[in-house]
């Protein structure tokens, strides 16, 4: 019985990892991962050059000379006048806006995944219900909120909202119900654990692979959010990085090779702490899952 | 001073208790930006306190403008130390005015001098939200003889009030490259040039498409003189009859877009263009590689083309255009009623747009072409321009202003505008007969803005 | 007898005593969620219920707002052609763009899982790197790549012999130059988030399903999809939320000019939330645009997502709310 068990397990295996499959998944993951990365390359040469040569015959295919033109107009008084001011702006808010992010998404997706409380599916209803409101006219009574709260020339309009938003907690609650048993939670109870010291001690450090995640798309939606930062911004000094850069695209066209230079010098970062992370989030945990 | 502390430190410990124990690190932080905030706060209350303690006084003004060279107009009126600092604050082109609606529509957030452009004029003048900048404090009746006068049309309401002040404008003519005619062996000097295609010399489009005609056949089809004929000659040809699709709430697209509309259509069927859509990376890459002999467009081309594009410099003329002299693009300036400050706002958007010193520190550096006729007296304009290989320019550029005849706006225009360019494109792109084209546009453009008469 | 009595009531005792503990612990579960609806009731209702309020007027932002009652919703259904177009293209760009991306992340995902490849950072970076860029970065790159005399692709189709294509300047053209970058952009994503949901699955279940004698295809069919679908299920329904309000990358790509309309020529790039944006923002006047025309539009579109996350549902035989 073993025998054949080994053997059908291994003919499997065998058969879906043959040469000439083998070759045919590397081809085809391959071909995407160029077509993924060569645009983002060449947004790369493209920050090195001046607007006027990067469209040309032959196309530039390698780093031009113009990067520290190009950099030194991206510092330019009068044109953009607090380039570093902004991405500290827009590191700040989005760190801030990620970690409360985590924290009550995982809270909230784990409420409603692990509870049978009344009303439970009424309220969870209502929260997939709004995740579908379109939100660009939710701009003016928005407006009127912060007038409100006299959050009007501050940062909470960027952070506060959406600290517990639906997105995060359907995404946690889906995981959570997928990879936790409950019998984890019961050994806990039956151990005499608080349900907050649960979740904290206990549920969190399972559902890394979801935060690490949930984690990387809010920094990222966080980071590029364009429209509300735009109309709520009144300081130069308060703009966050694409506002910012926005701010060099003018009615007569448009400096590429600086506003390109100054999404890249944001993005590399980014993808560094991504690929350094991705690691740690997404491989090696499945152990850890369930237990 | 201990009494203080501890009362802080409870109110802080109570609100984290409240806030739970996760949400306590995020509220402390926050803290940690509301305090930053505070402080800016507190900063400017001192700033308002100032004035009555003493004759310096110094309320800041915040000035919102889609180009980074709002900048100079700061700095040269901050100098000046008239009582008031100005904050400019650069607002992206293409948000700008929803930024300004936004405020309005919340009532919270608009700055004490806002600029407007041509193109979306029409939607703010119809409204309120503007102070009326010829009613107490303000007293802007006296310039109306110092402004060219189709800006002044634009930036008053149909009841006579002015809520806009005309800061620029946007004469426009043709600009050609000497060098590429001259290599080609074409006329290369502005007065033979002029002689040929412009109204000046009683020249029409027809003229201009035999010049064109020329470029193409001297270089072999190489070379073509301008880069796309829906902006080109399309965009010239309907300015000319006065620009936008209204008279009163009378559409006019039939009247007033077909004749552009087949003028572009067939100077694209016969190739004279080089086929470039305007305004992108693909066009800047025309200008370098020679692609096109010219341009039909406004004065405020230099700024940008200086930058981008500076081994063209000295080598640009300019003539004024085939069959009439017109206007493209312009901006005005206004004062929110928001405004807490009207009265040095008012003393700063007198000193910018109505004064020859306001208006030329902006002109000089930016090409930025004054409204306010006045300004036009200093010697500059009458100075040789390298940019233009010493043509006298600024005032072939001011002749060019005082002839444009009136431009009527409307608060549908931007609208108006959308529902042309998507049949225009049509018809440069899929060959669309240009008189049926302008028809349909017409009747979408009755379906879609309410109370339009045919 | 007796006994059995003492039983019962033993038993019912404990019930209670279960369901009393159950009780407290729920306690618990409401201050869970909590945050959501008292962020949502401040942040998020109260938009809603003023956007209610203002479909039934017509509001231009700085006059008084008119009632008008169910007028903007009428227009909207009987004579807004453009309207009804834009909503048309973006449930073709959902179709065209969304749906392939869904399935080409899968595919990657499901590859990169399982086991056979090396270089998985490697891939997965290179997968993902698309998505940090910002929306801005990526329409002026992409509004260069697709230039259409000087533009790079153009230039390599000359290789083979290919006329230039006007990508974003064609009606025929401008759809397919979306859906390439919004598939560029987005696949990473969304393997990110497959792959999140295989990493959770117990890789003990597969062993002891190899144990019990199942090959790869049984193992796929019988342990992976069913353990994936609510992960498949969430990252379905976001993605309709997500492109039936798709604005960013036609925006960037055809956004409009002073010389063009936004959406491009025939409107081909037009979406339901760039009308929606424009009606709102830009045009604003009269009756058929300003704030109430526009907010009767979001909700006519949060009707549409409503309606297909249902009928995905219902294809899906299977409840959101449901576990």
């Amino acid at each position: 019985m073993a025998t054949t068990t080994i053997t059908r397990n291994r003919r499997g295996r065998d058969r879906f990892a043959g040469p000439v499959v083998m070759t045919f998944l590397y081809t085809f993951l391959a071909v995407f991962a160029l077509a993924s990365a060569f645009p983002f390359y060449y947004m790369l040469v493209t920050a090195t050059y001046r607007t006027v040569d990067i469209l040309r015959i032959p196309p530039p295919i390698w780093f031009g000379s113009a990067l520290m033109q190009n950099y030194n107009q991206l510092l330019e008084q009068g044109s953009l006048p607090y380039f570093w001011t902004s991405v500290y702006n827009s590191v700040a808010i989005a760190s801030v806006h990620t970690i409360a992010v985590l924290f009550f998404c995982s809270l909230a997706g784990y409420g409603f995944a692990k509870f049978r409380f009344p009303g439970r599916e009424g309220m969870f209803t209502f929260l997939l219900a709004t995740l579908m409101v379109p939100g660009a006219l939710g701009l003016i009574p928005s407006f009127i909120v912060m007038r409100a709260l006299h959050w009007i020339e501050t940062w909470y309009p960027l952070i506060v909202p959406g600290m517990a938003n639906a997105f995060g907690i359907f995404w946690m609650r889906q995981y959570i119900e997928s990879a936790i048993p409950n019998e984890m939670m019961d050994a806990a109870r039956i151990d005499g654990a608080k349900e907050f010291r649960i979740f904290w001690a206990i549920i969190l450090p399972v559902i890394a692979p979801a935060l690490g995640a949930l984690a990387i798309l809010t920094f990222m939606g966080k980071w590029n959010e364009f429209q509300f930062p735009l109309l709520i911004l009144k300081d130069q000094m308060t703009y966050t990085l694409p506002v910012a850069l926005s701010t060099l695209r003018s009615l007569r066209g448009t400096e590429i090779g600086v506003q390109i230079l100054g999404s890249s010098i944001a993005i590399v970062p980014i993808l560094t702490v991504f690929v350094s992370a991705s690691r740690q989030f997404m491989s090696g945990l499945t152990a850890g899952a369930v237990k | 001073m201990s009494t203080n502390d501890k009362a802080l430190s409870r109110r802080r410990f109570l609100r984290f208790a409240a806030a739970g124990l996760g949400a306590a690190s995020v509220a402390g932080v926050l803290a940690a930006c509301g305090a930053k905030k505070s402080e800016d706060a507190a900063a400017g209350t001192e700033a308002t306190k100032a004035p009555e303690e003493g004759k310096k006084a110094n309320v800041e003004l915040t000035f919102w403008w889609w180009d980074g060279n709002g900048q100079i107009w700061a700095d040269a009126y901050n100098k000046l130390n008239r009582g008031a600092t100005v904050k400019f604050v650069n607002t992206p082109f293409a948000d700008s005015h929803d930024k300004l609606l936004t405020s309005f529509a919340s009532g919270t957030g608009a700055p004490d001098i806002a600029s407007l452009e041509i193109g979306r004029i029409g939607g703010f003048t119809a409204k309120g939200g503007l102070a009326d900048l010829k009613s107490a404090p303000f007293d802007g009746g006296k310039y109306e003889k110092d402004m060219v006068k189709y800006k002044w049309t634009q930036g008053s309401t149909t009841d006579g009030r002015l809520v806009a002040m005309p800061w620029d404008i946007g004469p426009a003519g043709v600009w050609y490259r000497a060098d590429i005619m001259e290599k080609l062996g074409l006329p290369s000097k502005p007065e033979e040039v002029e002689a040929l295609i412009s109204h000046t010399k009683g020249k029409k489009w027809e003229d201009f498409f035999a010049l064109s005609q020329q470029v193409k056949e001297k270089s072999g089809g190489k070379v073509k003189m301008v880069a796309d004929a829906a902006t080109d000659v399309y965009g010239g040809a309907l300015r000319q009859g006065g620009e936008g699709y209204f008279e009163g709430m009378k559409l006019m697209i039939e009247e007033k877009a077909t004749r552009p509309a087949q003028l572009a259509a067939d100077y694209r069927k016969q190739e004279l263009d080089a086929n470039i859509g305007w305004w992108g990376a693909d066009w800047a890459a025309g200008v370098k590689n020679d692609a096109f002999a010219g341009m039909v467009i406004a004065c405020w081309m230099q700024g940008g083309l200086t930058k981008d594009q500076p081994q063209t410099i000295g080598k640009w003329r300019v003539v004024p255009a085939p069959e009439a002299s017109y206007n493209w693009g312009g901006s005005f300036c206004a004062i929110p009623e928001q405004s807490k400050n009207p009265e040095m706002a008012w003393d700063f958007l007198t000193w910018a747009c109505c004064s020859a010193e306001g208006q030329n520190a902006m002109f000089t550096p930016t090409g930025v072409f004054p409204a306010y006729k006045p300004a036009w007296a200093d010697p500059l304009y009458d100075a040789p321009q390298d940019f233009f290989g010493g043509q006298r320019t600024f005032r072939v550029w001011g002749d060019i202003a005082d002839n444009v005849a009136s431009i009527s706006r409307s608060p549908y225009d931007l609208q108006a505008d959308d529902i042309v360019n998507a049949e225009m494109a049509k018809v440069m792109k899929e060959g669309k007969d240009p008189v049926q084209a302008m028809k349909d546009a017409e009747a979408a453009a009755i379906k879609a803005i309410e109370g339009s008469t045919n | 007898m007796a006994t059995t009595t003492f039983t019962v009531a033993e038993q019912k005792a404990q019930d209670r005593r279960t369901r009393r503990k159950e009780a407290k612990r729920n306690v618990w579960a409401y201050v869970f969620v909590a945050p959501f609806f008292f962020l949502y009731s401040i942040f998020g209702l109260f938009p809603l219920v003023y956007g209610m309020w203002l479909s039934l007027h017509q509001w231009d932002g700085i006059s008084p707002m008119k009632w008008v009652g169910f007028l903007n919703y009428i227009k909207l259904f009987t004579v807004d052609d453009i309207w009804w177009q834009a909503i048309s293209n973006t449930v073709w760009l959902f179709v065209g763009a969304t749906i392939p991306q869904l399935l080409l992340a899968m595919i990657l995902a499901f590859i990169i899982n399982s086991g056979y490849i090396r270089f998985k950072d490697f891939f997965r970076a290179a997968y993902f790197m698309p998505f940090v860029a910002s929306a801005v970065a990526v329409g002026i790159l992409f509004s260069s790549l697709f230039g259409l005399q000087y533009g790079m692709f153009n230039f390599f189709l000359s290789f083979f012999g290919v006329e230039k294509i006007d990508w974003l300047g064609s009606a025929f053209w401008l759809k397919p130059s979306i859906i390439m970058v919004t598939v560029w952009q987005w696949t990473g994503y969304s393997m990110i988030i497959f792959l999140a949901g295989l990493q959770s699955i117990n890789p003990e279940l597969y062993e002891a399903a190899r144990v019990d004698g199942a090959d790869t295809n049984d193992v796929f069919w019988k342990i992976t999809m069913p353990l994936m679908r609510p992960v498949i299920l969430f990252q379905v329904v976001t993605s309709i939320i997500g492109a039936m309000q798709n604005f960013d990358i036609p925006v960037m790509l055809a956004g409009g000019t002073q010389s063009s309309a936004p959406g491009g020529t025939d409107h081909a790039g037009l979406t339901a939330m760039m009308q929606l944006y424009w009606s709102a923002f830009k045009y604003n006047t009269g009756s058929k645009s300003g704030f109430g025309y526009a907010s009767a539009m979001s909700f006519i579109l949060f009707f549409i997502i409503v309606t297909f996350s249902y009928l995905y549902n219902r294809a899906n035989g299977r409840n959101l709310t449901e576990d």
